[in-house]
């Protein structure tokens, strides 16, 4: 075989799926190559990427595979909507999701192991200390100002969060929008 | 559904627990830390999460937690980590808590705590919890419901208040426990001075997590048990879940995962309003802190580093006050008192210093004085309702008493009557009252002699007894003496006397 392949991922098991992958800088070769994804069916895919390195030119060639279009269920939709507060079950809404998995799966090609994820640009900064002295508040009115709604120096709220409607309802309601 | 053995099935008990954090400012931000304050007069254009502010960590806080965390034996992180938790409500303005989820300040605690055992509750039993973490977190502000208008008042005086979150192991199994170990928490914090540790103002929350199960089985369904505020209510909370989860599982049902709220008057616990489901938090570092690093000694801070930008452990482990466990064990050492009478003396809101204050007014020996002040005293503070602050009768005035009876004055029954009597009469001394009511033992001895002899003189069959070996029956004597003389007559002298005469 002329080409030997990287785990990236550890659920990568074998390849099972037959994909062409373009040529390499230096020359062509094209090499097929079968992938299998770990997720049971209907579950939503997680995209196997992996890096192959060429044996007979050692430049790597990137696949990404693609067993089909990925099935997000639908519990999982209603979820994110909910997070996001964002409706996007249409067919280009999913679409464009899927997509955007795939791009961020990209993520998965770089080997990062040894090393400690980086969460904040300031990891290297001391992080300062205040001390216990009272150098603000006392600005009710200020505050107050910016809510259309108070009472007796009270901001007002609905009495609970107001809960999206259900799934249905919601289909319900958008029956007639431009969605 | 095979229903469960009731016998087989027990209580298994975790407490999550926000102590309120014992600073002048909040943990982000400058504004005060007050409680009663006019709504929103103590919040900050930060804690109200106006956009271009960013939080600025409260060095007090970092110190309250690390005190905390070596009070209760744990590791202290050198490195800890800020994340966010977002959910949405509107008395968290930001739409997120900032916490320490990842990686929190301090891991792997134990609360030592004993609770009173054994068959007349006299034993003082050890046990102890394990602390899974503490965390620093962000306090949320205030909801008033007005249902009457269908909306809520929102006051963010509370808004961004540093907590230290406790999150404690299951290892606990029924109410009891519970609530000793929160007593013992709260004498910690207060000896700290951490936390104010008051329950029923919201400045130590208790939550519990309550599950059954037949010991060796895999843990049950816990359900949350919200809404507690003060340690009674705790413990009867924890008892009526573990009963109530016991009697789902008996008739075949299934123990719901969810959040409920006890209710004091009926003492149930009720569930609360559906949270919608599993909430998902999505946890994110806190893009706006960097790590905290709290140093081990002087000798690994950084060259160069300003002393008020730096919170080492060793200095802080060298200032920590005298924790109520080490307190117990001094007391019984210095004083000679039983382990539990020392607990019971730690256990009560200045019953120390009122015990100390009266020995340093009386000769009377510490173990003779204990039992006046953790029974006579703390039983009448008790059955009104009064804290030792509150007690009419002050040390020096209990001290007069007891001296009196020392020297033989009056005679123990009598000075529980005259106690009782200082007791209502508030303000009135122990000489004071004696004197009125002629309580004074009689130690006159004609006139003991002339009481002995006419008691002997009315039961000869008594002394008949008496003189042919029966020396019991001397003790009727002796009563029917001391009701002629009211209890006023000293015992010893009245006891020779008798003998003398029946011999």
């Amino acid at each position: 075989m002329p080409w030997l392949v990287t785990e990236k991922h550890p659920a990568f098991v074998e390849p099972v799926d037959e994909r062409r992958i373009p040529g390499g800088p230096h020359h062509s070769c094209s090499v097929s190559v079968q992938l299998r994804t770990t997720q049971p069916k209907g579950a939503f895919e997680v995209i196997e990427c992996c890096v192959l390195v060429c044996s007979l030119c050692a430049s790597p060639h990137m696949v990404v595979s693609a067993t089909g279009p990925a099935q997000i269920p639908a519990d999982l939709v209603d979820k994110l909507e909910r997070l996001a507060l964002v409706d996007f079950r249409t067919k280009q809404g999913l679409g464009c999701l899927e997509k955007a998995i795939r791009f961020a799966d990209q993520l998965h090609v770089v080997d990062t192991s040894g090393i400690e994820p980086m969460d904040s640009v300031l990891e290297d900064r001391a992080l300062y200390l205040r001390s216990d002295a009272v150098t603000e508040g006392d600005c009710a009115e200020e505050l107050l100002q910016l809510s259309k709604n108070t009472v007796e120096e009270y901001f007002v709220a609905p009495p609970g969060n107001i809960p999206l409607p259900k799934r249905e309802e919601r289909a319900a309601i958008l029956k007639h929008s431009e969605f | 559904m095979i229903p469960c053995a009731p016998q087989q099935l027990v209580g298994v008990v975790g407490l999550e627990i926000h102590a309120q954090i014992n600073s002048k400012t909040k943990l982000f931000s400058g504004s005060q830390v007050r409680f009663s304050d006019p709504p929103n007069s103590l919040v900050s254009f930060f804690d109200g999460s106006l956009p271009g502010t960013l939080p600025v960590l409260n060095r007090r806080c970092v110190e309250a937690a690390v005190m905390t965390a070596l009070a209760l034996n744990c590791t202290i992180n050198r490195k800890s980590l800020f994340d966010r938790k977002h959910y949405f409500y509107a008395d968290l303005p930001a739409g997120y808590q900032i916490t320490q989820q990842r990686r929190p300040i301090a891991v792997d605690g134990i609360l030592t705590y004993s609770l009173l055992g054994g068959k007349k509750r006299n034993q003082v039993i050890r046990k102890t919890a394990n602390i899974t973490q503490i965390q620093l977190e962000q306090d949320s502000g205030k909801s008033l419901h007005d249902d009457v208008r269908s909306q809520t008042l929102i006051d963010l005086n509370r808004a961004g208040v540093g907590l230290m979150e406790l999150v404690m192991e299951p290892d606990m199994s029924c109410g009891e426990e519970a609530a000793a170990a929160v007593r013992e928490l709260q004498l910690i914090l207060q000896a700290l001075g951490t936390c104010q540790g008051n329950m029923s103002e919201g400045q130590l929350r208790v939550d519990a997590n309550v599950s059954v199960h037949t010991p060796g089985e895999p843990l049950g369904t816990r359900t949350e048990v919200k809404n507690i505020n003060s340690t009674r209510y705790l413990a009867r909370a924890i008892d009526y879940e573990i009963q109530r989860q016991i009697k789902v599982l008996q008739r075949g049902g299934k123990v719901q995962n969810e959040t409920r709220a006890y209710d004091s008057k009926s003492g149930e616990t009720i569930p609360m309003r559906d949270k919608e489901g599993l909430q998902d938090y999505r946890f994110m570092p806190e893009p706006n802190l960097p790590p905290l690093i709290v140093y081990e000694e002087n000798a690994s801070l950084p060259t160069g580093i300003d002393a008020c930008q730096a919170v080492v452990v060793q200095q802080i482990r060298e200032g920590l006050p005298e924790l109520p466990g080490v307190k117990r064990d001094r007391l019984v050492q210095t004083y000679g008192i039983l382990p539990e009478h020392s607990f019971t003396l730690v256990n009560e809101d200045g019953l120390v210093e009122y015990f100390e204050a009266v020995l340093k007014a009386t000769k009377k020996e510490p173990r003779k004085v204990i039992g006046w002040v953790t029974n006579e005293l703390l039983g009448h503070l008790k059955q009104q309702d009064m804290s030792v602050s509150q007690s009419p009768v002050s040390p020096p005035a209990l001290a007069e008493l007891l001296e009196l009876q020392e020297s033989g004055h009056i005679s123990s029954s009598v000075a529980k009557q005259v106690f009782q009597e200082m007791w209502r009469s508030s303000g009135s001394t122990a000489s004071k009252i004696i004197q009125e009511q002629d309580l004074g033992l009689v130690s006159d001895t004609a006139q003991l002699h002339s009481i002995c002899q006419k008691v002997v003189d009315s039961h000869p069959d008594e002394v008949d007894a008496i003189r042919n070996g029966n020396k019991k029956v001397l003790n009727k004597l002796m009563g029917l003496v001391q009701k002629e003389t009211k209890g006023r007559a000293d015992p010893v002298l009245v006891r020779e006397i008798l003998q003398e005469k029946t011999s």
